[in-house]
């Protein structure tokens, strides 16, 4: 399947779970949540707030660059609303979504940031995740998403817990949506492209996988809304 | 703080939790970070280090106020009486900061507020070079021979 219609996928399947009325955060490197976001505000969801790391409020970009921490996310904003403002915010009860990633995620839903190995002493250390640590604990939900799904990234206990996996409500990949329901992570929709045995088999715990429902394509509606707000194809940076 | 109770990062870092005395919840607290010093690069500041930023300020001020010393670099020393007719403007105060230094392009290669974009053709040969000491040395001689740079 090309990287074109997985990231169509997976930004379409984040923007359908955002709800009109809410707050949204997300941070660096995050285009897919970026997309997502300006997707649902201009189709369901006009009435949502959207803040970011670069401490914009609702704006509305013209163009993009791989990075989301850039100033082209300042345009149009009337307002700076800084990363310590969005953390307050949390803090407050206000932030009803924010976006994460994590380079290991568990079937507890727990993210790893920090280290692959032992943390003293690792195999590799990761970029850290203070600021996860602090939002999955203070933000409403967590919606999560990993652009690749494989058994090294969906493991069956994270090598360390960076940010606890309580309050994530999904994670969406190129393959699936996972929910996490009663503490463990359960496919809820398997891509319209992918299937039971290609998610279980990339996957590295066990799953349920028989008769999950297939994730609605793109629409047309949602195709020519995202090609409006990304024509230059930002969406694949993260492949 | 609020959060990171569930966090790995509690033992790792030896967080200790402390109790609020009025909602008698208990909350991670986590030691006061005090650089040396801070070296902050903004648009514009006068000879004093009054220092504007202009966009995302990112944890920057609070990085000044935080740090023994400040070091602030600028595109444009700008006069005093410049900030002075909207002094609400000044993001750091300057009598905060003990050095000055008028530096043009000075935040390459990464971006500066929305006075230029970060360089990804100069991250991208970073990111190459730092697979192997040879190729990362060279790259760097190449920036501090100014051979690679800030496009003026």
């Amino acid at each position: 399947m090309s990287v074109e219609e997985q990231s169509n996928m997976m930004v379409a399947a984040l923007a359908r779970l955002l709800r009109d009325g809410e707050t949204a955060f997300h941070g660096v490197a995050s285009p897919i949540p970026m997309l997502a976001i300006l997707l649902a505000q201009k189709l369901h969801a006009p009435n949502l707030t959207y803040i970011n790391i670069t401490g914009s409020v609702n704006p509305n970009p013209a163009s993009f660059t791989s990075s989301t921490a850039d100033p082209v996310l300042l345009r149009g904003t009337a307002s700076i609303f800084t990363l310590a403002d969005a953390f307050d915010l949390a803090a407050r009860g206000k932030l009803d979504t924010a976006f994460l990633s994590g380079v290991q995620i568990d079937k507890h839903g727990n993210i790893n940031m920090s280290a692959i190995g032992d943390y003293a002493k690792p195999k590799v250390r990761l970029p850290g995740g203070a600021g996860s640590a602090f939002l999955t604990e203070t933000a409403g939900r967590i919606l999560a998403w990993r652009t690749r799904h494989d058994s090294k990234t969906f493991v069956d206990r994270v090598n360390f817990i960076t940010a606890a996996g309580a309050r994530l409500d999904r994670v969406v990949t190129p393959l699936c949506v996972f929910a996490l329901r009663d503490g463990e992570l359960k496919v809820e929709s398997i891509h319209y492209y992918s299937g039971p045995q290609e998610v279980q088999a990339n996957t590295g715990f066990d799953l349920h996988v028989e008769d999950v429902p297939f994730t609605h394509p793109p629409t047309k509606q949602e195709m020519d809304a995202l090609n409006e707000i990304d024509p230059d194809m930002i969406r694949l940076v993260e492949f | 703080m609020a959060g990171v109770k569930g966090s790995g990062l509690v033992q790792a870092q030896g967080f200790k939790l402390v109790q609020d005395p009025y909602s008698l919840n208990e909350y991670v607290a986590v030691k006061a970070v005090e650089p040396d010093w801070a070296l902050i690069h903004v648009e514009k500041a006068d000879r004093e280090g009054n220092a504007v930023m202009w966009g995302s300020k990112y944890d920057d001020v609070l990085l000044a106020k935080a740090s023994k010393k400040v070091i602030i670099t600028c595109e444009q020393v700008v006069a005093t009486e410049e900030l002075q007719t909207r002094p609400e403007g000044t993001d750091i105060p300057g009598f905060l900061v003990q050095a000055v230094v008028e530096a043009p392009r000075g935040a390459w290669p990464c971006s500066c507020g929305q006075t230029y974009p970060f360089d990804s053709d100069f991250f991208q040969a970073y990111l190459t070079a730092a697979g192997s000491d040879q190729a990362y040395a060279k790259l760097m001689s190449q920036v501090l021979s100014g051979e690679r740079g800030p496009v003026q």
